[in-house]
């Protein structure tokens, strides 16, 4: 290769891996935000439901958990990694709204605005006393008034702490 | 110093092709895309659901009517019934009617577009959503990929092969009946 032809390749390639990073570093732009207790107590024994908000920004709504049209994509919360002795039964969601697109034959049901989820929450007596962090999944597919969006995943931590039951802290 | 110079030559040089990379990575097709209509498609080649390829070109003299849909896409699902009809009532008057699938495998259009709704029309597969993306004005969302600010829009192209109708610019509201794009169509048919 002679040396013009090696520097046009080596420039050539120097601006083709400028732009790549460029779509790499493109954010995951999600409709929804999670917003949740920072960490929830439970003791060894205990079984709770931990409430997790899904706020979807303005103008947005996500598709129900349960859809009547076999086409279109559940709104799911699923289990990606739970600390030994501590189990995660499916989350409990709210009742979704219908809704109707202009001129459509039929409305199918949607969330809208806040998702109050409930995630029940079960810790063993064999747990190991202290913290540990649940990792869950929101599956959604989003709409505006216009459009629609593909599908995304946002994964989210549940921070759990693990207390030692004592008479003090079981009167709180 | 000759060094220095050559690599200043070939920056210059290779800015437009720079311009290149970035239209093909973020779908862009024209400097100003603020002005879609009235521009030129993109041009496309694309397979259908029987593995035919179909280019844009080949429509050429036609209205070409273009949904671009997912099959899990909820307004595309409302709209298909009424993009069927206006198939139907347009076929005779030199309009046709094209889905773009964007990433979607060819099975599954089948099963959950085509075997739902008959269309009898094209079902085109964009396998990697490149065609999606280039029509996509990168004035409009542009913080999302761009195959994906143009799911669930609809788009008119003109015998010349000029976009006349872009849902995404003029509905700010999902026209399930198509009643904005068939009114542009009218227009159109109308001045001939």
């Amino acid at each position: 290769m002679n040396y013009l032809a090696r520097n046009n390749l080596i420039i050539f390639l120097f601006f083709l891996g400028a732009h790549f990073p460029l779509k790499a570093q493109l954010p995951d732009h999600h409709f929804v935000e999670i917003n949740q207790s920072p960490e929830w107590e439970i003791y060894p024994g205990q079984r709770k439901n931990l409430e997790v908000n899904i706020k979807m920004l303005e103008g947005y709504h996500i598709q129900a958990n349960q859809v009547q049209d076999p086409n279109l994509i559940p709104t799911s919360v699923t289990t990606i990694e739970v600390p030994f002795n501590i189990v995660v039964y499916n989350p409990i969601f709210p009742q979704p709204e219908p809704f109707k697109l202009r001129d459509a034959q039929d409305s199918m049901m949607v969330f809208q605005q806040t998702l109050r989820i409930y995630i029940p929450v079960e810790v063993k007596n064999e747990a190991k006393i202290g913290q540990h962090k649940i990792t869950m999944n929101l599956h959604y597919q989003a709409c505006d008034a216009v459009k629609c969006y593909f599908p995304r995943d946002l994964p989210f931590m549940i921070n759990v702490v693990v207390n030692e039951r004592t008479p003090d802290r079981e009167n709180r | 110093m000759n060094a220095i110079l050559l690599i200043v030559v070939q920056f210059l040089y290779y800015l437009p092709l720079n311009d290149g990379v970035s239209a093909l990575l973020h779908g862009s097709y024209d400097e100003d895309e603020t002005k879609t209509i009235g521009k030129i498609a993109p041009e496309f080649s694309l397979e259908d659901l029987q593995g035919s390829t179909l280019d844009l070109s080949d429509l050429r003299g036609n209205y070409v009517v273009i949904h671009i849909a997912t099959t899990w896409c909820p307004f595309c699902n409302a709209e298909a019934p009424y993009l069927e009809e206006l198939s139907q009532q347009y076929t005779d008057k030199n309009v046709r009617v094209l889905i773009i699938d964007v990433k979607e495998p060819r099975d599954l259009v089948q099963s959950k577009l085509q075997d739902r709704f008959n269309f009898s029309f094209p079902v085109l597969l964009d396998l990697d959503g490149s065609v999606a993306a280039r029509y996509a004005p990168s004035d409009v969302l542009p913080d999302l990929a761009r195959d994906e600010v143009m799911l669930a829009s609809n788009l008119l192209i003109d015998p010349e092969g000029k976009i006349q109708f872009l849902s995404l610019l003029d509905s700010k509201n999902f026209d399930a009946k198509l009643i904005n794009l068939k009114k542009r169509l009218d227009e159109l048919l109308g001045k001939e």
